[in-house]
């Protein structure tokens, strides 16, 4: 559940929140968890949100998992988000029509 | 293919993840995750309501937006990556040299990520790294390589693309990468949105309009062009769109993805079209008309989804144009998804809902559409259909909300409930929203 509650806080973009968010990015189990968390935190607009994600990548300690995950974060914040996600939206409408290749695209993206 | 959809050569299925274990991991950042259909020899999943899946699909569009004025912060000033220009480019000339090694991590994963973020900041300078990474070992990090070329903008990244699109190998490309046309289509169009020159068009038309060997291939590679122009509007297909659009032969999926692009493109001269489609016989082709018409702004598109949300055969094509209808915000006749969310079949409250809910976002001010929804939240006896809810009075972003929302995270047992709620708490996004997510982030972060 708090993967959605993680998506939300970042949205929120509360300075107060970075250092817990960070923290539950190195939480992460896996590259899936660690890269939807990484991805909430990219929505915080909070300039302290890039200071700590890079700091978190010189954490020895730091998971992969988690190290990943920033590098996305870092990627979507200074790249600019290419609105990919949105566009594969469309293939929410008939879902039996989905293909293999859009699938992979949209992980491959995110 | 493995358990996500992504290709079986060894590299292994991504972590089964998520919250919840029946769906595998999303394409879009948030959860819960879309779904992908049951298949012949697969494990049987639990499939979500339509509406869950097409809000799994949406909601990205809902948080990429900044909160509104008023929230926990304001919304920020200059660019979507800030406004502190100099900090910025300081920060990604830092990074390079990380990630042009990282690109090079025995662990490929690490590629992989490292790939994806220079393709969208490195610019001129990730374009030898990304195509070095085509002969990977690990096609995952092949796809993310050639998705990455496209992502930098970058004049030179584009001709190895536009080599891949055409013959479908080269440029150094290490065999079996698989859908190797697709994927370059679609990186020309992130490309296209970043730099790329409209040369590239032609190219797109062309291979539209190539025979290929296999109607199979035919169709994936017109998909990947309306792909390409659904991410950089172009005209150039508007011809041979309507004519796939007309053909009964041509493949359905080829036409579902047509409509839709018209819709996300706005390809004006393709709307007479379009509208006809909302009557044609084939469900799925109404489906996908009804979500294109919710972001057509032509006369006839209202009267066209009232038609559909009223009197439709298929649940899906009403409850799309239900939710189309919302698109159009103020435009739109709040009456008839009110009606349809007090007195309409069950089963399409939940679009109801939801249609309420975007009218409110999309005209930007929620007067009127708070009360029914927190009605209808009171007496829904369906755990589903509450989500559903959850979500509307979320796109409301009326602090009264906040509330009923709280309590609907902190009551229910239903972990998807609970994942909407808490999605609907921050698209409200005051101050006690806030400290109830914090509150559950905290509750959760028990040892695993």
């Amino acid at each position: 559940m708090s993967l959605a509650a993680e998506l939300g806080l970042g949205y929120l973009s509360d300075p107060k929140d970075v250092a817990l968010l960070v923290r539950e990015l190195d939480r992460s189990r896996n590259l899936f968890e660690a890269r939807t968390r990484a991805v909430g935190l990219s929505r915080s607009q909070s300039p302290e949100v890039l200071k700590a994600l890079e700091a978190a990548l010189e954490d020895p300690k730091i998971s992969r998992a988690a190290y990943e995950g920033i590098l996305i974060a870092l990627g979507l914040r200074l790249g600019g988000d290419p609105g990919l996600n949105l566009t594969l939206a469309q293939s929410g409408s008939n879902p039996d029509m989905w293909d293999e290749w859009q699938t992979v695209v949209a992980y491959s993206v995110l | 293919m493995n358990a996500y959809g992504g290709p079986a050569d060894g590299n292994g299925p991504r972590p089964a993840g998520g919250t919840s274990p029946a769906t595998p991991a999303p394409a879009a950042p948030g959860v819960p995750q879309p779904s992908t259909p049951n298949r012949p020899g697969a494990a049987f999943v639990a499939q979500p309501a339509a509406w869950q899946t097409w809000w799994n699909f949406q909601q990205v569009e809902f948080f990429r937006r900044a909160p509104r004025a008023g929230a926990v912060t304001a919304p920020p000033s200059g660019d979507s990556v800030g406004s502190d220009g100099t900090a910025l480019a300081a920060m990604r000339a830092r990074l390079l040299p990380r990630l042009l090694k990282d690109a090079k991590s025995p662990h490929a994963t690490t590629r992989e990520a490292a790939l994806t973020a220079l393709g969208r900041f490195g610019g001129n300078e990730a374009v030898a790294a990304l195509r070095a990474a085509l002969r990977d070992e690990n096609s995952l990090v092949r796809i993310a390589a050639i998705l990455g070329l496209g992502s930098t903008g970058a004049s030179s990244a584009s001709h190895t693309l536009l080599h891949l699109a055409f013959h479908g190998n080269g440029e150094g490309l290490r065999d079996g990468t698989p859908w190797v046309r697709q994927l370059s289509i679609v990186a020309l169009g992130l490309g296209r949105r970043r730099g790329f020159t409209a040369t590239v068009d032609p190219v797109i038309e062309a291979l539209f309009k190539s025979p290929w060997s296999s109607d199979t291939e035919r169709a994936e590679v017109r998909k990947a062009c309306l792909l390409f122009v659904a991410l950089s509007p172009t005209t150039i297909l508007d011809a041979p769109i309507l004519q796939s659009l007309r053909d009964e032969s041509e493949n359905l999926g080829v036409r579902t993805r047509a409509l839709e692009t018209i819709g996300l493109a706005r390809l004006q001269n393709c709307v007479p079209d379009l509208l006809v489609m909302a009557s044609h016989p084939r469900a799925e082709l109404r489906r996908s008309a009804a979500l294109a018409l919710g972001r057509i702004d032509d006369a006839g598109a209202i009267p066209a989804l009232v038609r559909m949300a009223e009197n439709d055969n298929d649940e899906v094509a009403r409850g799309y144009a239900l939710a189309s209808l919302g698109r159009h915000g103020d435009k739109g006749p709040k009456g008839v998804l009110e009606k349809a969310l007090a007195d309409g079949p069950k089963r399409l409250r939940p679009w109801a809902s939801l249609g309420l809910g975007m009218r409110a976002w999309f005209s930007n001010r929620a007067v009127g559409s708070t009360a029914p929804l927190l009605a209808a939240l009171e007496h829904e006896s369906n755990i589903s259909t509450r989500g559903a809810h959850a979500i509307a009075l979320g796109l409301t972003r009326e602090p009264l909300a906040a509330n009923p929302l709280a309590s609907l995270l902190d009551g229910s047992s239903d972990t998807d409930t609970r994942q909407l709620a808490s999605l609907g708490l921050a698209l409200v996004g005051v101050t006690p929203a806030r400290e109830r997510l914090v509150a559950h982030v905290v509750e959760d972060a028990s040892p695993r």
